[in-house]
């Protein structure tokens, strides 16, 4: 068990390790000179050279390269090229709004996934099961900024029961601390990006569950519960759905990063002030050690919720045995 | 369409029967362009223009490539096209006679990361280029610039092509503007901004999608956080509506010869701290500015060589050469910083220069003072009741992810003024709606083909002018353009009232009189329809 933990935590770390090198390889070898957009045209040939060795542009590659890892090992992210101040702070701050989004409705997806899908495989071959696997395979589908525009359109917009976007009201905090989190008005804004992103991530969880559902469902275990005469709600939550969710439990880590990267599109439609938005303006920037960083954070989130994942197989399910 | 391609066939092939000798086919044109996905009216508009020199028997082939980058590397730096569709936003220091004219096209400029982009060389545009630049009388310094212009319409660096017309919008329920102001960047002008009366007890709120990257004065550079800055720090001179300077902490400016100017700083006033507003600031702030070489403003002080105090309320400016554009773009630029705050700066906080200064609580002596900023969603710049601009309601800017919905929240009653500008479609929809009032503002900027004279196929003036005459302009502007967009014969456009030369004629869409001048030019067509070079 040791053994195999420490070797997948190896494996982790060169993932991560490549992961980078080539990141910091792919922006850099856009064609064109990257750092047109970050410098001006407009600027004095003189002050260009001065920003470009500001930010180390002037150095060969290689050489760039060594000192962005070197700056990584001691989690420096290097400076904005647009705000020209440490990335890890503008990262910071945005970090926990997307957490605050993404989680709770992520956690909701998957709660009514597990529940929905569940329903559905005990029923299965019903009128319910036809609708609910067309509705969730269309909602899966269907972008999701189309349907964040669409709910804005009807329910911002034509009804009046949100607001069009935003973390807060504008004006009604002036301080940046806690209080804006735990305000009605913070709740008000957030019920409608969560509803919409839960509704887009419920599909996975739920046809995961339902498939998952439908193998349990033939096993002796649950043709023997219903000979010792059990109720069939009983045997439904007791029996076959607890043994249905290992595929849910491990799935929910390792899709962390991927849902952090979700964000990127629920943020912009709905205005929310968190990392997927910052991402979207460093990338239309071209400001590199943002976007760096923001891909970076993702990269390790899925990676590391990767091996949560196989660690949490063999946890939830004693017949796994590592080797 | 296929009759209509029929003809044009038919017309191509007449004329080619009549070329006798026949120099060298006219190279393919590689036309720099904007991604179709994005930057849709722009790629439209490329595509008509070649569509039009497309009938004249030229080869054009639209290369669209990634905004920002590649594109702006190959348009700036490594010059790579043959004519590219140059888009140059309008900005109230671009009034400037100076900005559109010698310094786009003086083939001083031409190297890369230079303004010149097409590397344009014309013996009369650089002659008149360096005259206007050391004239400060303006009304002397306007027979120059006409003729400049005229010079710039004759050679046809590029083709002019319309200059935007930017809708924004007010919800007047909560916002009133009692004096509107047309200036060339709308709602964001500074006098308009002043202006702003909040009808409730709450800010004014203002929707845009662009955050502040910066409220270091020495470290902004762009149009978007220049404007806040102005609102927190006075500059001497402001750009008025109409182009021309007005006196701001300045009383008054007297140039006394071509390379003196003196300025008289207003008195008894203070900065945000209370402390008062003297000529010591003025003079620290210009030696800062230069001493610090920030980027942005170093080439508006490459000509002062010193400044002075001369008395409590005078500055004396000495300049290494006559230098007109002087008053608006350096007067008209440099933020005047406390001394009190930024001299030692670098010493207290050990940083390394004063661009690395984070100035998160700005003390300036501008009509608004930052009360706070949460970055990516609100910026409140609180006004100040002792300023002589007299600034009449908070203004409190929301930051929205995307364009669309900065829009259906203005409707909505969610923020009181769009800075954000309007779609078309919006546009005609909002102009009904009896809670919104819709404002036009004509961007000094516009769109154009620049034409890259350092490479071989527009080196002839001739082709040059003849091809202005093969762009279908009212198409482009109704069909591409929604029908928000004016035309102008010189790049110093109408808007630019005072400095523009209205007596260009605009040049038509006529296909037979650009064949005409082509012809006249020795230029002829061979059997496939195709233009030859005069041989």
């Amino acid at each position: 068990m040791g053994q195999f933990i420490f070797k997948r935590f190896w494996h982790m770390c060169i993932t991560l390790f490549v992961m980078t090198t080539l990141m910091f390889f792919m922006f850099r070898l856009l064609p064109g000179d990257p750092t047109a957009t970050v410098i001006s045209p407009a600027l004095y040939p003189k002050a260009q050279e001065a920003l470009r060795q500001q930010f180390g542009l002037d150095k060969p590659l290689l050489e760039q390269y060594f000192v962005y890892m070197k700056n990584l090992a001691f989690f420096d992210f290097g400076i904005s090229f647009h705000t020209t101040r440490p990335v890890s702070e503008a990262i910071q701050g945005r970090l926990l709004n997307t957490i605050l989004l993404v989680l709770p409705s992520m956690i909701a997806a998957y709660i009514m996934g597990a529940f929905v899908g569940a329903m559905v495989a005990w029923r299965r071959g019903s009128k319910f099961e036809t609708i609910l696997v067309l509705v969730a395979t269309a909602l899966q589908s269907a972008p999701v900024f189309w349907l964040g525009m669409l709910a804005i359109l009807y329910f911002s917009i034509q009804l009046d029961m949100f607001p069009v976007g935003h973390i807060v009201s504008p004006g009604m905090f002036p301080e940046a601390n806690w209080d804006m989190y735990f305000s009605t008005d913070f709740l008000h804004h957030l019920a409608l990006p969560f509803i919409v992103n839960a509704l887009y991530q419920f599909c996975f969880p739920f046809l995961l569950m339902r498939s998952s559902m439908l193998s349990t469902i033939g096993e002796d275990y649950i043709e023997l519960a219903r000979m010792k005469g059990l109720r069939e709600n009983r045997i439904l939550y007791r029996h076959a759905m607890r043994n249905s969710l290992l595929p849910l439990a491990t799935t929910l880590p390792m899709i962390l990063g991927w849902a952090v990267a979700g964000s990127v599109v629920i943020e912009t439609v709905f205005s929310w002030p968190g990392l997927g938005l910052l991402m979207v303006e460093a990338v239309g920037r071209a400001d590199y050690p943002m976007v760096q960083a923001s891909f970076l954070l993702i990269a390790v989130l899925t990676v590391v919720g990767t091996f949560v994942a196989d660690m949490l197989y063999g946890l939830l399910d004693p017949r796994i045995v590592y080797n | 369409m296929f009759k209509r391609i029929s003809v044009i066939a038919g017309l191509l092939a007449s004329t080619a029967t009549m070329a006798y000798a026949e120099g060298d086919k006219v190279k393919e044109i590689d036309f720099l362009t904007w991604p179709a996905a994005k930057y849709q009216h722009y790629y439209e508009t490329s595509n008509y223009i070649a569509e039009g020199w497309r009938k004249l028997g030229l080869e054009v082939k639209l290369n669209p490539a990634p905004f920002p980058s590649p594109m702006l590397s190959m348009w700036f730096k490594e010059h790579k096209f043959d004519v590219v569709l140059s888009v140059l936003s309008g900005a109230p220091y671009r009034m400037e006679p100076d900005f559109f004219t010698n310094a786009q096209f003086n083939s001083a400029h031409g190297k890369p990361g230079d303004w010149n982009v097409g590397e344009f060389s014309d013996s009369e545009v650089d002659e008149l280029g360096l005259k206007q630049l050391g004239i400060y009388d303006t009304k002397k310094r306007l027979d120059v610039v006409l003729d400049l212009q005229k010079a710039l319409y004759r050679s046809q660096p590029e083709a002019i092509v319309a200059s935007v017309i930017v809708t924004t919008g007010i919800n007047k329920e909560m916002v009133e503007i009692p004096n509107y102001e047309p200036a060339p960047d709308g709602l964001r002008s500074i006098w308009n901004l002043m202006q702003m009366k909040s009808l409730n007890e709450k800010a004014v709120l203002l929707g845009q999608t662009i955050d502040q990257a910066t409220f270091n004065p020495l470290a902004a550079n762009t149009a978007e956080d220049f404007i806040n800055l102005s609102l927190i720090y006075d500059r001497l001179i402001e750009l008025g509506a109409d182009g021309k300077p007005k006196n701001r902490l300045a009383s008054a400016i007297n140039v006394i010869d071509e390379t003196t100017i003196e300025v008289d700083v207003r008195s008894g006033h203070s900065f945000s701290d209370g402390k008062p507003v003297g000529v010591e600031d003025v003079k620290f702030s210009f030696d800062y500015f230069k001493e610090s070489e920030s980027a942005y403003f170093k080439k508006y002080l490459d000509r002062v060589e010193s400044v002075e105090i001369i008395d409590a309320d005078t500055v004396r400016f000495k300049l290494t050469k006559a230098y007109a554009p002087f008053i608006l773009h350096t007067l008209g630029q440099i933020f005047i910083l406390p001394k009190h705050v930024w001299e030692n700066v670098v010493k207290d906080t050990g940083i390394s220069k004063p661009q690395e200064y984070r100035n998160q609580n700005p003390i300036g002596s501008g009509p608004y003072s930052l009360k706070y900023w949460k970055e990516g969603q609100e910026i409140y710049l609180a006004k100040r009741d002792d300023h002589f601009l007299k600034p009449a309601s908070d203004l409190l800017y929301v930051i929205f992810g995307s364009a669309e919905i900065v829009g259906s929240a203005l409707k909505k009653g969610e923020i009181s003024v769009s800075l954000q500008p309007l779609v078309p479609t919006v546009v005609k929809e909002f102009a009904q709606e009896p809670g919104l009032k819709l404002f036009r503002a004509k961007s000094n900027g516009y769109i154009a083909a620049r034409y890259n004279v350092g490479r071989e196929v527009f080196k002839d003036q001739a082709l040059r002018q003849a091809l202005a005459y093969a762009i279908p302009y009212d198409k482009i502007i109704e069909e591409v353009l929604g029908g928000d967009a004016v035309r102008s014969a010189s790049q110093i456009v109408p808007i630019n009232g005072f400095w523009h030369n209205s007596d260009l004629k605009l040049p038509d869409y006529n296909i037979e009189k650009a064949r005409k001048m082509l012809k006249d030019a020795g230029y002829t067509w061979d059997s496939e329809g195709m233009l030859r070079k005069p041989e």
